[in-house]
């Protein structure tokens, strides 16, 4: 009877390219204890053996318990058969020698030493039973320093560990959290937790605190490790437009068509707040995490990729900021957010380009009043950043990065804070590896405070961000 | 700022458009040979990849280099075990907004190549 390892039938050998035969090698590897427990039985010539299934990969865990039983039945079995064969050896060592005795003895010695063989395999292959939940732990860290034209300069570092369990081929749970150093004492804020059901191929649910899907910055490029400039954009800091992270439930997934890839997000959370008192009066409080009413912000995001390099997206969030019982009313806010990203790796370019683009707004329905009279609150905030990256020459060209970034975030003059802020900021990143970088920039900053009360101040900045 | 705001859209319209022409005009320019499967970059990741094709015909190295070097730097397959793969790639899925098809495709190169 042919024995067939694991996923190497001849057929689909031919059919795969050498990717899937070193799969088929490396699982094939995976599973050598089964194989040559099978092996041994077919060397053997023994009943069970001939009857062994052929080896196949066990799928789950159930499935190598399944394998231990079936082997350890095999080698009850063995055993059974060879005390069968016992009187009739003892007989015939009783009679005289004949030709042919010498023989039984070696098949008895080879069955003892076979038999503990399975033994030995069988407690092996007991020792690496999986169990039946998926662990990751991952993250990053980074360290910086920034030097601010007027102020005082400082070092900062943050830790940002990222927990993932995967329960079930649909279920897992994710979370992140931030330790961060400030006023000399650790900060620790929760990122992101929450529970993702992938429901079918294109759609998965996931409920808890989520990185907002309505800002692509914040959602994909923020990390450290993966923003290019040591800093974020003006939106997406403190008194900025775009929510780092909600606390709610969303849908969200990719369609693949015809003329492209499509993908979407439908949200709702709790959503940001209006800070109706202090230095941020007239900003949005992002941290989302405690409601200030019933009216819950429901959103959407629409993307679009006519090419894999290209991402075209729009997304919008309507909110109700304003806090029960503070008199306001009903303050509604339409969030609007437009992206575009452009990430290629071109011959005639000698390296790859990445170019990003977002613009988000605050339309408020009304004007509002926080005690210095009414005003419209509309605000707006954008980045545009283009980065180069000459990975297709040699040396440590391939890993030097460039980038250029313009931000900008504006703010109504009426407000109580109403300065507008923009800045010029140019870097140079080196990649120690794909997973580390160091960072330098510095920012050209051009603030316009009607009040007086804040000043340009541009910044050297320097940071080192490695994942793990 | 109203002239700003006008720069910053009048340069993403141009850029996207850009893009486009770019992108299209540049695909199949690189193609990366789905027979290689493990040979990616120091960068771990491959020289180039197909573009616009449907699902079903991109590899798992294609749509691994396609999707993730979107955002970040593309892990290179050793880093992690097959368990781990299997964790980080259903993360990613639902991060990037893979579809299943592109999951378990992108899993298999990565478990396959490790």
């Amino acid at each position: 009877m042919p024995l067939h390892l694991p996923g190497t039938t001849s057929e689909e050998a031919a059919a795969n390219g050498p990717i899937d035969r070193r799969a088929n090698r490396k699982r094939g590897a995976g599973f050598t204890p089964a194989a040559m427990i099978a092996g041994l039985m077919l060397a053997c010539g023994s009943a069970p053996a001939q009857n062994a299934q052929p080896a196949t990969p066990p799928q789950s865990p159930e499935e190598v318990n399944k394998r231990i039983d079936q082997l350890e039945k095999e080698v009850r079995e063995l055993r059974k058969a060879k005390e069968a064969g016992q009187p009739a050896k003892a007989a015939d060592q009783a009679a005289p020698a004949k030709p042919g005795a010498q023989p039984a003895d070696e098949t008895k010695e080879r069955l003892d030493e076979q038999e503990k063989k399975v033994e030995d395999l069988t407690a092996k292959l007991n020792e690496l039973k999986p169990g039946t939940e998926k662990f990751l732990l991952s993250g990053f860290i980074a360290t910086g320093l920034t030097v601010p034209q007027h102020g005082t300069s400082s070092f900062d570092a943050a830790f940002k560990p990222v927990f993932l369990w995967k329960i079930s081929d649909s279920l897992l749970a994710a979370a992140s959290v931030e330790f961060e150093l400030a006023d000399n004492a650790t900060e620790t804020n929760v990122e992101y937790m929450n529970i993702n059901w992938d429901a079918t191929d294109w759609l998965a649910l996931r409920g808890g605190v989520i990185l907002s899907p309505l800002n692509t910055f914040q959602q994909n490029l923020h990390p450290q490790w993966i923003n290019k400039l040591p800093d974020n954009p003006l939106f997406a800091e403190d008194g900025g437009l775009a929510p780092e992270k909600s606390l709610g439930v969303e849908a969200r997934g990719g369609v693949r068509t015809e003329i492209g890839k499509f993908t979407y997000s439908a949200w709702v959370s709790n959503g940001p707040s209006l800070i109706t008192s202090g230095d941020g009066s007239g900003q949005l409080d992002l941290t989302e995490f405690t409601d200030v009413n019933n009216n819950k912000a429901v959103g959407g995001r629409l993307g679009y990729l006519p090419i894999p390099e290209l991402e075209l997206a729009y997304a919008v969030q309507f909110n109700d900021l304003s806090p029960s019982g503070s008199g306001l009313g009903t303050v509604n806010v339409v969030l609007h957010d437009v992206s575009v990203g452009y990430v290629a790796e071109q011959d005639w370019l000698a390296g790859r380009i990445d170019a990003r683009l977002e613009f988000i707004f605050a339309d408020f329905e009304k004007r509002i009043d926080l005690g210095s009279g009414p005003f419209t609150n509309d605000r707006t905030g954008g980045y545009a950043q283009l980065a180069y990256r000459p990975t297709k020459l040699s040396g440590i060209l391939k890993d030097l990065e460039a980038v250029l970034r313009y931000d900008f975030l504006h703010q109504p003059n009426l407000a109580p804070t109403p300065a507008d802020d923009q800045r010029w900021t140019i870097g140079l990143d080196y990649w120690v590896n794909p997973r580390a970088v160091v960072k330098i920039a510095y920012e050209f900053d051009n603030l316009n405070d009607p009040t007086g009360t804040g000043q340009s101040s541009n910044t050297f900045l320097l940071q080192a961000a490695v994942s793990f | 700022m109203k002239n700003t705001a006008a720069i910053i859209w009048g340069g993403g319209i141009g850029l996207a458009a850009l893009a486009v022409v770019v992108g299209c005009a540049g695909s199949g320019t690189s193609q990366t040979d789905a027979s290689a499967g493990a040979a990616a970059s120091p960068e771990g990741k491959p020289a180039g990849v197909a573009s616009g094709a449907a699902t079903t015909e991109l590899s798992g190295n294609e749509l691994w280099a396609q999707n993730c070097g979107q955002c970040h730097n593309s892990r290179s397959p050793k880093d992690y075990s097959d368990a781990q793969w299997d964790v980080a790639v259903m993360h990613m899925r639902i991060q990037a907004r893979l579809t299943g098809e592109e999951e378990r495709k992108i899993r298999q190169f990565l478990q396959a190549s490790n």
